[in-house]
Formats: C-alpha cells, structure tokens, sequence
C-alpha cells in the first residue's frame, strides 16, 4: 500500500483527527511515539527519501526548540508543588517541571507538522482538489481558484525578488533609515499587487473562455472514490494514536492537558 | 458566421466607449488580422466576440453580436466556447492546473463530456500537438513557446470552429513564433477553422490572412477589407495607426514607386516580392545601398565618431549555474565607448544573466569583470549604479515614485543635484520621451509604451556610460519602436553604450554595431550584423535565429541572378 494511492479527503480526514486527538495529551511519549510513527510511514509507505523527510522537519524543528527554550525559563512553576530548581540564574529558574513542560510542547508541535507533512508530501494538490469536489461537495468555482492560486506562489517569490533588484538599483546603493526601509516595503506592494491582480484576472479569463462557470454540472475524468482501504488507512491512523496513549499510560507518562499553558 | 452590428463598449456607464459603433461579419473560412494602435479594443473586441465580455467586467455593450445567427446573449453560459476558442498573449498565466494533461481535460470537463470520450480526444489533441511525451510534466516546466503550444492544444481539444489569438506570439523568440504560427496555419487547412488574429508583427500571417479590419485611437472600425487595400488605407493615414506594416510591403511599395517591382499591385508576402522584380541584381544593389545608408546614419549620429580606446567593459570567461543548471559557460564579451551591442539568441539562451552579471545585478560566480579599468566586485555600489544604468522586461518593476516626474527626478536628488540643474534635465527628458503632457500621472497609469519609455528616461537621467536594457521592444507598437531606437541613437551619439537584448533580428540588423549571439550558455558569435549572415557556418541557424528581411531578400534574389545567368550560358550555348 502506498499513501499516494489513499483518498485525500480521507486522508486529511485521518491527519485532522489525530491532530485532534493529540492535543488533548500532555506528555512527551505519545507526540513522540506519533512522531516516529508518521517519520517511519512517510518513509516506508510514502517513498519520500529520509534526507527530503528531515529537511522538510527542520524548520519545524527550530520552532520546538523555541518552544522548548522558553517553556523551560518562563513557564509557569505548579502551585504548591515543591519545584525542582536544576539551575538557577538571577530571576531565572529552570525547574525538572518546565524542563518536562517545553519538551512536551516542542515534541507536541514536531508532531502536529510531521503529521501535516505525511499528507503534504504524499498527495498532489491537484488529486486533493478532485477529491474534495467529488466526495465533500466541495464547490469547484473554490476549488479549481485555489488550484489557479497555488500556480501563482513560485511566480510572486521570482517576481519580488526582480522588483527588490530593480529598486536597488534605482536607489543607487542609497539605503535610507528604517522608516524609509518600511516605507519601501510598500513600494514593493504596488508593482507586485498590479501584477497578481491582472495575471489573475487574465487566468480568470482564459478559465472562462474555457468553457469553466463555476457550476456543479461538471464531469471528471478522474474519478476518485473512496474505498475499504481508505477506511482502513483512517482506522490505522487513530489506532496508532490510541496505542501511543496507551503505551504512555503504561509508562505512567500520560497525562492530559488541563490548561498548562 | 459572426455578424456585430453598431457594437459599443464601455468599461462603466458614462466612461468613454472602448469600441465605437463597429459593424463587422467573419464568413466561415476567413483568416482575419485585426489591427489598430495599442489601446485601440483590439483585445476588447475579441473577448466580446466570444461572450466574456460584458459580464467578466460589468461592462455596458451596445449593438448586437450574433454566432451562427443566434444572438450572443441567447447562449448559456459557457456554451459559447463549443465554438470560439481563444489563445492568450501571457504564457504564464492561462492554465489552473499543475499538469498538462490535467490542463487539456479541464476544458473537455467543462463541456460535460463524459471520462471515456475524454480520454480519447485528450489522448488525440496530445498526440496531434506532440505533446504526448509531456504528458504528466508540471506545466511550469515548459518553456515559452511550448506553453503556447499546450494554450492552443487545450482550445483545440474543444473542437470550436473559431479560434481566437491575441497577440500569442508577442514573448516568444521568433524560431517558436514561426512554429506557432505554422501550426495555426495548419489547422486552418486541415479543420477548416475561422482565425481572428491580433498581432503586432504581421509578415508570418500574410500568406493566410485574407481580410483585415482596422480600429482606430477613439475604437472605431475605419476600415474592413482585404488586407492589400488595408496596406494601401494605412500609409494613407498620417499617424499610419501605429500598425507595423509588413516588411515586403514596405519594401514593395518603395520600390514599385522606383519601377524596380513590376506588379500592378503591391505585394503583401515575400514571394510576392521576389517574384515580381524584374532585375534581382539591381534589387541586390538596392537593398546593399540601403545597409550602406543605415550605417552611414549610424556614424552621423555620433559625429563620425568610431567607438574605440580601451574597452569600458570587459568580461573573462563568465560561467553560472542556477539550480544545478548550467546557464553560462566561459563566456567573454568586451563593450566599448559609443558602442551599440545586441545580445541574441533563442529563450533560455543565457541572454538575461548575461546582461544581469555584467550590470553587477547578479552576484558574479566564476570569471573576472573590469569596468572603467577596475574590478567590478571592488565597485562601491552608489558609484557603479551612476555610471550602469540597467533596463528591466518588466519597466513596472523599477518605479520608486508616485509620478512622472518624480520618477525622472528620483536619481539627480539622490545625486544632490540643484533643483535648477533638475527641473531643466527633467523637462529635457520628458521632451524627448514625448512624456511632457504626464509629467504629473502616477507611473502605473501610463500605456504600456509610455511606461517603458518613463523606465529608460529615469535611467538616462544622469547620463550613465553603459546602459544595458532587457527586450525593450517586447510588445511595442511600430511607433513606440521607432521612438524607443531614436532615443538609444542618441545615447550612443553621446558616447554612451548601449547593450540590448533582443529578437528583432531586423533591429539588430539594422541598429548594432555589433551582435552577440548566445546559444547553449556560449557566445556563438560575436561581430558586425553582415559578418553574422554571412559566415559560411551559419551560426545563426544552430541558435535558431531568423535572419533579417534584408538578408533573407538578398539571398533569393542572389539565388535568382545565379539562375539567370545560367540559363542565359545555357541559352548561349544552345546557339
């Protein structure tokens, strides 16, 4: 089985749940062990290269840490519990009770992104957009303008970076102070917003003139349907959480959030 | 096929009408060039034609437009492209989906029709385009030309019995314009298609073309006709509306004037001419004396000058790679004083990170730059930006201000000029960029050419020693052309150079001193024009370069003359 192959509705269907699910857990072994988990799917059942899976983290990974980091110093110190000081610094205490707090978190966020990432990397959007008009009624005026849309992101990176060249040039290597700088970031906008507008209103008509109202009436030449394997994919997913639970509860890890934060 | 009678349009009510009164009827068959100065509703008739218009922009349309006799309000929505397909100018922006099969298929979905009957027409349209191998390629993958092939595929594939092209060919290098022009043909013959057809440059169209209507500034249809008399009406008009006439009209009428071109009628395509001249040596000699003038120009406007002294800008063995792609390969290139350098060579050729490296735009990877005798790296940017000036495709891209003047003003202030010594540069440019009657609009209001103009005036305003401009000419009408080139003469009289990129072979041919041509991330060439068309290797051809009209004339009437002069040996030995 290859996570390609599952629906995508159903397949964001199952992320969406265990996201879910997951947040009610306050602990750093079930994130953790869902983490592992959806690593080792996206790379056994999704053929995306561990080194692309690790580099597609790491951003994430700089977040946690950021997390981490500042759950452990400022987080709040349970009343009345005794707190563990491990170092102390001035004002700043680290406590064994943050340190737990902001691995939790930071474990909590890599999996929340690793989760989003196993759908991400293993479904087109194209097959996605398909299967939200087919099977959640989804309108497709929506769904292929988001289709239209996601064809544009490349296109305004390249272009803001042509723009950013073009006025540094015509600044003559003159760098203003910081109120001029924000000031320049506007003009940046007006060149950038001109040209989405009318690349989208000429994408509009050339959608149009392709015969494309709007309408449900339409037919699909690729059919996608939901099948047993997709309920079996959605099935395994929550299992997977629930074990993780249970596997925590048994380490006596677990604990569930009551507003910690 | 089409009837429009008394059709006006307006983008809002009270606004001036776009289209005015405009009475036309497109037979089956018929291979129509609609043409008119920009701004004229060229676009806004054509999206009329096929129903867009007035809904897509809450526009008020006047008069009737009927398809097959029906009128165009009576048809549901989305029905009218079963018969009208239209092919737009931007490559870049006619497509929502990811792949091209997905693309062709979201037409045929849009019909209705059923998975089956798509797959096989889907199958049929990739297959008639040569498409097939690209099959599942992202779209973005393509090139330009390759887009607009899959533009025309998707439109085809919905079998209408009018096709619509506006301007498809105005980014394109003039190699994938003419296979796109050729394929349209085609599908004229073989499916008998209706071709309405905006354009700028017009010589591939004019052996296809049977009629042409004319749109004047204020939207009107001042004339409708066979192309010939459209020629004939043109050069009547004074301001000739702004049409680049064909390059073997031009040529035939001139030299019908001479008696040098026996037909009783112009010629509208390049057989025509070469048919009709009696003496193909003395059209030779013609068209050699005309190059001799060019160049004779060409010295006057700088006082006889010859650029020459040491080299303002030289570069050793320049190579860049982007994104694993190797872009340049050991490429060296010197500019000299006075110079006027052209950089050709097909899309994807290098041409815009070569201008882009030499401008100290791009950060420099491999390979050594000198300008003015020093290091281009050890530049400080404020003096290097005073004396290179850069031109981007896009001139929107580099305005800094909110009006005309400002804009031209913007690099003397930072310059610290006197407002004085300001007032009388900028009035000088706007003079000369005929921007005088905008100095006070906000830059993005101006036409498409005023705003390239506005972005090579702000350029010269402090009279930089190298000015190096990305396709100015991209999408310009004859008039602006014209203007834009006088301007650069000017620069180089001043002893100014000038780097431009381009695929106006004709431009090249007739404004470089010397060309470079790019092919594969290697200088394939590097001389005079002449030297260019002439070599024995014909590099131009391996860089899938079009000769100039001049070059190409010359060649069949030399090819003539051998003839003649055969058969006349011929004749005299059968004596």
């Amino acid at each position: 089985m290859r996570l390609q192959e599952i629906n995508p509705s159903v397949k964001a269907g199952a992320v969406v749940i265990a996201i879910i699910l997951l947040a009610f857990a306050f602990d750093p072994v079930t994130p953790l062990l869902v983490l592992l988990g959806s690593s080792a799917a996206a790379c056994r059942f999704g053929g995306v290269s561990v080194k692309k899976w690790l580099l597609c983290l790491s951003p994430f990974l700089l977040i946690a840490i950021g997390y981490v980091w500042s759950a452990m110093l400022f987080g709040r110190v349970p009343s009345g519990a005794h707190a563990q000081i491990l170092w102390s610094f001035g004002p700043l205490q680290v406590t064994a009770a943050g340190v737990s707090r902001g691995i939790s978190l930071g474990l909590r966020v890599m999996s929340f992104a690793a989760l989003s990432l196993l759908f991400v990397l293993t479904t087109s959007p194209s097959h996605f957009m398909f299967s939200l008009m087919q099977q959640c009624r989804f309108s497709p005026k929506i769904a292929y303008g988001i289709l239209a849309g996601y064809r544009f992101l490349p296109l305004l990176k390249e272009e803001l970076a042509v723009i950013r060249t073009a006025h540094r040039i015509r600044r003559m290597g003159v760098t203003g102070g910081w109120a001029d700088q924000v000031k320049q970031l506007g003009r940046y906008a007006i060149p950038l917003l001109a040209s989405a507008i009318r690349k989208a209103e000429r994408t509009a008509m050339a959608m149009e003139s392709k015969g494309f109202t709007g309408s449900r009436q339409r037919t699909f030449y690729l059919r996608l349907s939901v099948t047993a394997k997709d309920w079996l994919f959605l099935a395994a997913v929550v299992a997977f959480v629930l074990v993780s639970f249970y596997i925590s509860g048994r380490l006596g890890q677990l604990s569930w959030y009551s507003g910690e934060l | 096929m089409i009837g429009v009678r008394d059709l006006t349009f307006r983008f809002a009510e009270g606004e001036a009408p776009v289209l005015h009164g405009v009475n036309l009827d497109i037979q089956p068959g018929d291979v129509l060039l609609l043409l008119g100065p920009s701004g004229s509703g060229k676009s806004t008739l054509a999206l009329c034609l096929n129903g867009l218009y007035p809904e897509a922009v809450d526009g008020v349309l006047a008069g009737s437009i009927t398809l097959s006799g029906r009128s165009l309000s009576e048809y549901r929505l989305g029905e009218v492209c079963r018969e009208i397909g239209v092919v737009f100018q931007d490559p870049e922006s006619q497509f929502c989906m990811i792949s091209v099969e997905e693309e062709i298929v979201f037409g045929l979905e849009n019909l209705g029709m059923p998975p089956e009957a798509i797959e096989k027409v889907a199958g049929e349209t990739l297959d008639l385009f040569g498409l097939t191998p690209y099959r599942r390629a992202p779209i973005h993958s393509l090139s330009g030309g390759m887009k607009q092939k899959l533009a025309l595929a998707c439109v085809i594939a919905m079998k209408p019995r009018i096709l619509i092209l506006d301007e498809p060919t105005a980014s394109l290098d003039p190699h994938s314009a003419r296979e796109f022009v050729r394929l349209v043909k085609r599908l004229h013959h073989e499916e008998k298609l209706t071709v309405i057809i905006i354009e700028h440059r017009l010589d591939e169209w004019m052996d296809a073309a049977n009629r042409c209507a004319l749109l004047d500034r204020s939207g009107s249809l001042v004339f409708e006709g066979d192309p010939r008399s459209a020629f004939a009406f043109l050069q009547e008009r004074p301001d000739a509306e702004g049409v680049c006439l064909p390059e073997a009209y031009k040529l035939g009428r001139e030299w019908m004037a001479r008696g040098i071109y026996r037909g009783s009628l112009p010629p509208i395509t390049e057989g025509e001419l070469v048919s009709g001249v009696g003496h193909p040596a003395m059209a030779e000699a013609l068209l050699d004396q005309q190059e001799a003038d060019w160049r004779a120009e060409h010295k006057r406007s700088r006082g006889g000058m010859k650029p020459a002294g040491p080299p303002l800008l030289a570069a050793e063995r320049l190579a860049y790679a982007r994104g694993g792609v190797q872009v340049l390969e050991s490429v060296d290139l010197c500019l000299y004083s006075g110079e006027w350098v052209m950089l050709a060579g097909r899309n994807g050729a290098g041409k815009t990170t070569l201008a882009g490296l030499l401008a100290n735009v791009l950060p420099l990877q491999k390979g050594r730059i000198c300008f003015a005798g020093k290091e281009l790296e050890s530049w400080n940017e404020s003096a290097l930006r005073r004396r290179i000036g850069y031109v981007f495709q896009n001139p929107e891209h580099q305005f800094v201000t909110d009006s005309v003047y400002e804009e031209i003003a913007f690099s003397l202030r930072l310059l610290q000029w006197t407002p004085e010594q300001i007032d009388h540069r900028v009035a000088e440019l706007l003079e000369c960029c005929r921007l005088t009657g905008v100095a006070k609009a906000h830059p993005f209001a101006l036409s498409f050419g005023q705003k390239r103009r506005l972005s090579i005036a702000a350029m010269l305003a402090n009279h930089q020693d190298l000015l190096i401009l990305d396709e100015p000419t991209a999408g310009q009408d004859a008039h602006s052309t014209e203007m834009l080139m006088s301007l650069l003469q000017e620069v180089t009289g001043q002893g100014g150079s000038v780097c431009m990129i381009t695929h106006d072979m004709n431009l090249a041919d007739r404004y470089a001193d010397r060309i470079v041509l790019l092919d594969e991330g290697r200088i394939a060439f590097d001389g005079p024009p002449n030297e260019l068309w002439s070599r024995q290797d014909e590099p131009w051809k391996a860089a899938q370069l079009l000769p100039p009209f001049r070059w190409s004339l010359r060649k069949q009437f030399q090819a003539a003359a051998d003839a003649g002069s055969r058969r006349e040996c011929h004749a005299a030995a059968g004596d």
